[in-house]
């Protein structure tokens, strides 16, 4: 009896943590660039059935639950969204940007980029876009499919640096860090710079932001399954009690 | 008797549960509880009153057969497909037919251990390979699959050729077996062929960016719980009925007033 409540307790918790995935892709539904997340589940250990007391067939062996095998990412490409605001940024095709804050170097594809006081291309959480010096005269930016970023001043036009994308041999070497920052572990792959444009390598666009990789309606219907197989799993911890507690009265 | 159906009955539900815990995991096939009666056994009365012939060894006799109770004669996989849906994910890979993906799940004393699963929820590992979601690596007709970075730029065409950039580099080992009883289920949504029964697919297609589902039945197992609830409450009064006799039996009968 313990075994069926044990498996529909399993069967619970994989269900609640399908619920937070799904809740935090839901969350981020805003979220330039963002990745979905999803549990993937797989069964949890068959053993032989230990049949006490009487004659069993010792090759009949039963389940113990679910398990969450991973939560994986998927890097797949978001739809492309029009700001028209000139310093948002979108990667249409492959490639990260590498942003730096205090020395640590980020990978991300939220193109939401401000200008600082000393003339450098930050994201809202205060990382860096290296290589991007602008005059503080600058009026009007200007960044090509390339990735050349040039300025319109007083004095005229002027070239102010080169937007580099960024690609890495296995996808899985990504990490999440929070504030839509990924972090690349070096051992399990290597980081290959590009231009933009070239072969391989997205085009920068503009006035554009990556709207996440998820699919609403597909996120709501596993919202409603997670939810019934969760009922479910508790109808069947609440008939495992019911048993347990026949056998309890047994003798009254 | 009651006790070794409400014993039975007890495996039955926790098989059940297992069942709706996996009710959302891709691939998983439910397991079937097969409930037999123990062989029948021969009751024969040793010396009764009206058995007094003295040519009977001991003044036996055959009274009939009764059955001792209730065992769990098997549990056996029910191999039918589950639901598909769509995900759109490129590591998502459905089979379309009887067949099952090859993946190489390395076991104490055979490292080259080759398991079948029909659990198409794929990833691509730390290390580049294609590999399950439990971190098997699926197997192709050469040997493992290794894609890099390729998530976004690789293709599995219908007859399971993995193409990246448009290019073949390998194809989806993929296996059939005509007596499915040969598969025997494992940890992980993984088959193990213990009778080497396994044949090259060629009715199985492949289909990229969908999942099977499970098969389980929300309909059948809630019938299954009901079913083997009101069972085992019945074994209970059958017990209890059984306990009320023998207490007659100890507390009234030859009891002095």
């Amino acid at each position: 009896m313990l075994k069926a409540l044990s498996s529909s307790a399993c069967g619970m918790n994989a269900q609640q943590l399908k619920v937070d995935t799904l809740a935090n892709n839901l969350t981020n539904i805003d979220t330039p660039g963002y990745k979905k997340l999803r549990a993937n589940f797989a069964e949890l250990i068959n053993q032989p059935v230990e049949y006490t007391g009487s004659p069993g067939n010792p090759d009949v062996t039963s389940g113990n639950g679910v398990r969450v095998a991973e939560v994986a990412k998927y890097f797949s490409p978001g739809d492309v969204i029009k700001t028209g605001r000139s310093l948002d940024l979108a990667v249409k095709g492959e490639g990260f940007f590498r942003v730096v804050r205090g020395g640590e170097e980020y990978y991300t594809r939220d193109g939401t980029f401000n200008l600082d006081e000393s003339g450098n291309l930050v994201t809202p959480n205060g990382c860096v876009l290296e290589g991007i010096r602008f005059n503080p005269d600058a009026n009007k930016i200007m960044i090509s499919a390339d990735g050349k970023v040039t300025a319109e001043g007083p004095q005229g036009v002027s070239e102010s640096g080169q937007i580099q994308l960024y690609k890495f041999t296995n996808l899985a070497g990504l990490k999440l860090e929070g504030e839509d920052l990924l972090s690349f572990d070096s051992e399990l792959g290597e980081v290959v710079p590009g231009v933009a444009a070239s072969p391989g390598y997205g085009t920068i666009m503009q006035g554009f932001l990556e709207a996440p990789n998820f699919s609403l309606v597909e996120e709501m219907t596993n919202l409603i399954e997670a939810q019934r197989a969760y009922g479910f799993n508790a109808r069947t911890m609440r008939t495992a009690d019911e048993m347990w507690g026949m056998a309890n009265n047994l003798r009254k | 008797m009651a006790a070794s159906g409400m014993d039975v009955l007890q495996t039955c539900i926790d098989g059940t549960a297992n069942d709706i815990s996996n009710a959302t995991t891709p691939g998983y096939k439910k397991d079937t509880y097969l409930i037999k009666s123990f062989p029948e056994m021969l009751l024969i009365e040793k010396g009764g009153p009206q058995n007094k012939n003295p040519l009977l060894p001991q003044h036996t006799r055959k009274i009939g057969t009764t059955s001792i109770g209730a065992r769990l004669a098997e549990i056996s996989t029910d191999f039918t497909t589950g639901s598909v849906q769509e995900t759109g994910n490129k590591t998502d890979i459905f089979l379309s037919g009887p067949g099952f993906f090859a993946v190489n799940a390395p076991a104490q004393g055979d490292p080259g251990r080759v398991c079948y699963t029909r659990n198409g929820a794929f990833k691509i590992d730390e290390n580049g390979y294609l590999a399950t979601a439990g971190g098997y690596r699926v197997l192709g007709e050469n040997g493992e699959i290794l894609l890099g970075n390729s998530e976004l730029k690789f293709d599995v065409t219908s007859d399971g050729s993995v193409m990246v950039d448009g290019v073949r580099v390998e194809k989806l080992q993929l296996a059939e077996f005509s007596n499915l009883n040969s598969l025997y289920k494992e940890t992980d949504d993984l088959f193990v062929d213990r009778e080497g029964a396994a044949e090259t697919a060629s009715n199985t297609s492949v289909k990229q960016g969908f999942l099977e589902g499970s098969n389980v039945n929300p309909v059948d197992e809630m019938v299954n719980l009901i079913t083997v609830t009101r069972a085992y409450e019945a074994n209970q009064r059958l017990i209890q009925s059984q306990d009320e006799m023998l207490s007659k039996a100890v507390n009234q009968v030859g009891s002095l007033r």
